[in-house]
């Protein structure tokens, strides 16, 4: 196929800035966060996201979010689909969201060969790298199947976890089952969470937050070095700068620090830490 | 509804019969809300759905047209363009199907929402990559039909009374969800998305019916006293019986057949030809049907009598107990047995951390060897971890390892009830390698000081302290440091001495002789006197012990 013509899509539980979305022809969905009677319509930047995490722990009940309804998403792609001749979308997994609903629902009167959905098995900056390899070769001129394959490759290479400093905002998303996640204690747990194959697994139960940022370190040890390194938080800027300064010798690439996307904190909950890792080495 | 007959419905009654789905759907919108399959109070499927219904009132309710088809286009459209959430994208789906079916119509007959629901139901469930049973696509479906029956097989004409149909099926068919999806069976809740269904439906039924669908009295306290009100049967004498049977005869009549049954209940459904008819209705006195069938026919056969409100009641039950059913998580393949004293405490490790037995016991009841065999013998499980939880426990616990023919059992030496919970909080998720969980849990058993407060039994002196009977004495690690005659003092020494240089997080397990008001009281008391440590209070019903104490 033409390599010019594959625009890649995704969602706002993205953590990419402007810059590097308008450099890579990114386009973001928007997605809607719900609060009491309102709710808006987040295309990833018309939400103050510090001020969104300072109030949240104050807030019942809490926002709640929902995937973009499929005419927005098919309004978009019939945008994008005149200056495009393949569309690559990539959003959060089935299991967590409605997002693949409506993206495909939103996509389903493309032809097929005109557009491919990619259930990304994870979320936010995690799924970014995915993103970005996609992008990145399709800008530069690769075919379809070379920019599924980068993608497959980002995802195999990829490690990502984050600490919550509260449980309140998991339990009360409804998304997990807390006992299956080994979370159903009154006891004060800052559990560790990965989100494999589109399921929240509990890696760790630590008592306490300073635990639980020396565990983050500790499995960045274990899977380092990174070309890509992003340590991201919920208004925890003091631990995420430390986290990022403990694992700099770890890093062969970039490294940065950002605010979790509210599509994804509202769930999480203030004073969540995380990062995401693209192993040096991804692309071979 | 409709046209003077009631056979008819235009654009303009379609319209209004939407925004009264709405209406009753926004008066409903809270216990939509709380049927979450989890027990937490955000639930936001009645959000969704009214929020998707919203987007699709904002295209009709200026229109002027009176034509069916346009108006159920422009709803589609509205909903498409704002659905939001799984049951939002599947409503919008199912205004879709409908809006296609009735394209270009003036107005439509029953014949004709026969066949459009049909379509809605066809296109929702192709939207969805995997149709789950005992959601929102059920109760579409089973609505459509019953539908179908009343249209097609008894010729009914009336919109209105077939709208009472649908109602009727659709309350029917909620009910079963939990019967069909093991998670709202778990969770003790009927469907969210089909709850919203069907109150969509009911909206438009009491529309159709004259009846209120704004903010009333009746409606609002509804909504306050959620889904167990909600599932209250409207008649005073209870849900009755579901009655079905067969009827088997020779030139038997339907419709006469029909009307009989029909007037001794409700949810009526009698299908067939004159030689065998298919009787479903639902009474107060099954005895009625079944003796006017026979007084009608030849014979009958596959009778099922079932007692409605003794299902209701069991659900109720069921869902009240909901949170202590819940099934205890249990660590793959290897089960931890761990010994505790205190309803507290076994609770907090069977439940809360998923142990697959507690043994009572502790410090002055120490189970046996044999105690925890016969554990192990109870459990299926084939290995095991042994938390014996106390020092004089140790050996038992050894020893029972060593008894425990073709079982592979570890002890993971924890000498006090906080260091038996750290272990459990360090076992793997899924703990089906033995060796690694092991390691992982032993190595957990040196992140916290233990402590304990207890009372002396006789006077003595030991570690270079005097002690008097009845003084309140604290151990740290097994060491005693602590002798007070004040709960609060000896509390408030005891864990500054456990505190070690960069604890954070005190957590006090109260014993059985400790009310929780007292307990919170002490509790506060010691935060306010430390500086940036947490204080953390949890209930542990231990005997003899007013406290014991982990310090991390």
């Amino acid at each position: 196929m033409g390599s010019q013509g594959i625009r890649i899509v995704t969602d706002v539980s993205s953590e990419l800035t402007k810059e590097t979305l308008d450099e890579l022809k990114i386009t973001l969905i928007p997605g809607y966060i719900n609060e009491g009677d309102e709710s808006v319509l987040f295309d990833g930047h018309n939400l103050d996201r510090v001020r969104f995490y300072s109030e949240l722990k104050d807030k019942d009940p809490l926002p709640t979010t929902a995937a973009p309804a499929p005419g927005i998403v098919q309004e978009i792609l019939d945008k994008l689909s005149e200056e495009a001749e393949h569309l690559v979308l990539i959003t959060l997994p089935r299991n967590l969201s409605a997002y693949q609903e409506s993206f495909r629902l939103g996509s389903e009167h493309l032809p097929e060969d005109r557009v491919t959905l990619i259930d990304s098995g994870t979320v936010g900056s995690s799924q970014d790298t995915q993103v970005l390899a996609a992008a990145e070769t399709a800008q530069a001129g690769d075919s379809l199947e070379d920019v599924l394959a980068a993608i497959t490759r980002a995802r195999s290479n990829t490690v990502s976890a984050a600490a919550l400093s509260t449980m309140e905002n998991l339990r009360r998303s409804g998304r997990v089952n807390m006992a299956q996640a080994g979370l159903a204690t009154l006891l004060q747990i800052k559990p560790i969470l990965e989100v494999v194959d589109g399921e929240v697994v509990t890696h760790a139960r630590v008592r306490t937050f300073r635990k639980a940022r020396l565990e983050l370190l500790r499995m960045l040890k274990d899977e380092g070095p990174f070309e890509r390194l992003v340590v991201e938080h919920a208004n925890n800027e003091g631990d995420a700068n430390w986290l990022a300064e403990q694992a700099a010798d770890l890093v062969t690439g970039t490294t940065h620090i950002g605010l979790i996307s509210p599509i994804l904190g509202t769930h999480l909950g203030q004073g969540a830490l995380g990062y995401t890792g693209l192993k040096t080495g991804w692309r071979d | 509804m409709a046209g003077p007959d009631r056979r008819t419905c235009d654009g303009r009654q379609l319209r209004w019969l939407f925004t009264a789905g709405l209406a009753w759907l926004e008066q409903n919108q809270a216990l939509v809300d709380s049927l979450n399959v989890f027990p937490v109070p955000d639930g936001d499927t009645g959000k969704n759905m009214v929020l998707t219904l919203r987007s699709a009132n904002e295209h009709v309710k200026s229109g002027t047209t009176r034509q069916a088809g346009e108006v159920g286009a422009r709803v589609a459209h509205g909903a498409l363009m704002g659905a939001r959430g799984n049951s939002g994208v599947i409503l919008s789906q199912l205004l879709a199907g409908f809006a296609g079916s009735i394209c270009g119509i003036q107005h439509f007959d029953a014949q004709q929402m026969n066949h459009a629901w049909r379509a809605a139901v066809d296109r929702a469930y192709r939207a969805v990559t995997e149709p789950v049973e005992g959601t929102i696509l059920t109760v579409a479906r089973e609505t459509g039909v019953a539908l179908a029956q009343s249209v097609q097989v008894e010729g009914e004409e009336d919109l209105v009374v077939l709208l009472e149909t649908m109602v009727a099926a659709a309350q029917v068919s909620l009910l079963h969800t939990p019967e069909l999806l093991p998670v709202l069976r778990k969770a003790g809740v009927v469907d969210s998305g089909g709850q919203g269904l069907v109150c969509i439906l009911e909206g438009m039924l009491r529309m159709a019916q004259g009846q209120p669908v704004l903010a009333t009295e009746a409606s609002t306290s509804r909504d306050e006293q959620g889904w167990q009100h909600a599932l209250e049967p409207e008649d005073e004498e209870g849900y009755g019986y579901d009655v079905q049977f067969l009827m088997h005869g020779e030139s038997m009549d339907v419709k006469t057949i029909h009307d009989g049954i029909d007037a001794l209940g409700w949810s009526t459904l009698v299908v067939g030809d004159e030689r065998l008819i298919k009787v479903h209705v639902h009474v107060h006195d099954p005895g009625q049907p079944i003796s006017y069938a026979i007084d009608h026919c030849g014979w009958l056969n596959d009778v099922v009598v079932e007692n409605m409100q003794e299902q209701y009641l069991q659900y109720l039950e069921q869902r009240m107990d909901g949170d202590e059913d819940e099934e205890v998580t249990e660590a793959g393949d290897v089960g931890v047995i761990a010994v505790a004293a205190g309803a507290g405490l076994a609770h907090l490790f069977r439940e809360e951390l998923g142990a697959a037995q507690v043994i009572a016991g502790g410090q002055s009841m120490n189970p046996s060897a044999r105690d925890f065999v016969d554990a192990m013998e109870r459990l299926p499980q084939k290995a095991f971890v042994l938390l014996p939880n106390n020092s004089n426990i140790l050996l038992a616990a050894q020893q029972a390892a060593d008894l425990a023919d073709g079982r592979d059992v570890r002890v993971v030496p924890s000498r006090s009830i906080p260091q038996g919970i750290e272990a459990m909080l360090h076992r793997p998720m899924n703990m089906q390698e033995l060796e690694s969980g092991v390691a992982a849990m032993e190595a957990a058993l040196g992140e916290v000081v233990s402590a304990s407060l207890t009372t002396a039994t006789r006077d003595a002196g030991i570690d270079g302290l005097a002690v008097s009977a009845g003084q309140y004495i604290g151990l740290v690690d097994g060491c005693l440091c602590v002798a007070s005659d004040a709960l609060e003092d000896a509390l408030v020494e005891l864990v500054q001495k456990a505190l070690h240089n960069d604890g954070e997080l005190v957590t006090l397990y109260y014993g059985e002789q400790v009310d929780s008001q007292r307990a919170e009281a002490l509790a506060s008391s010691l935060e306010e006197s430390l500086e940036d440590v947490e204080v953390e209070l949890v209930r542990g019903d231990q005997p003899l012990y007013p406290f014991l104490v982990s310090v991390e």
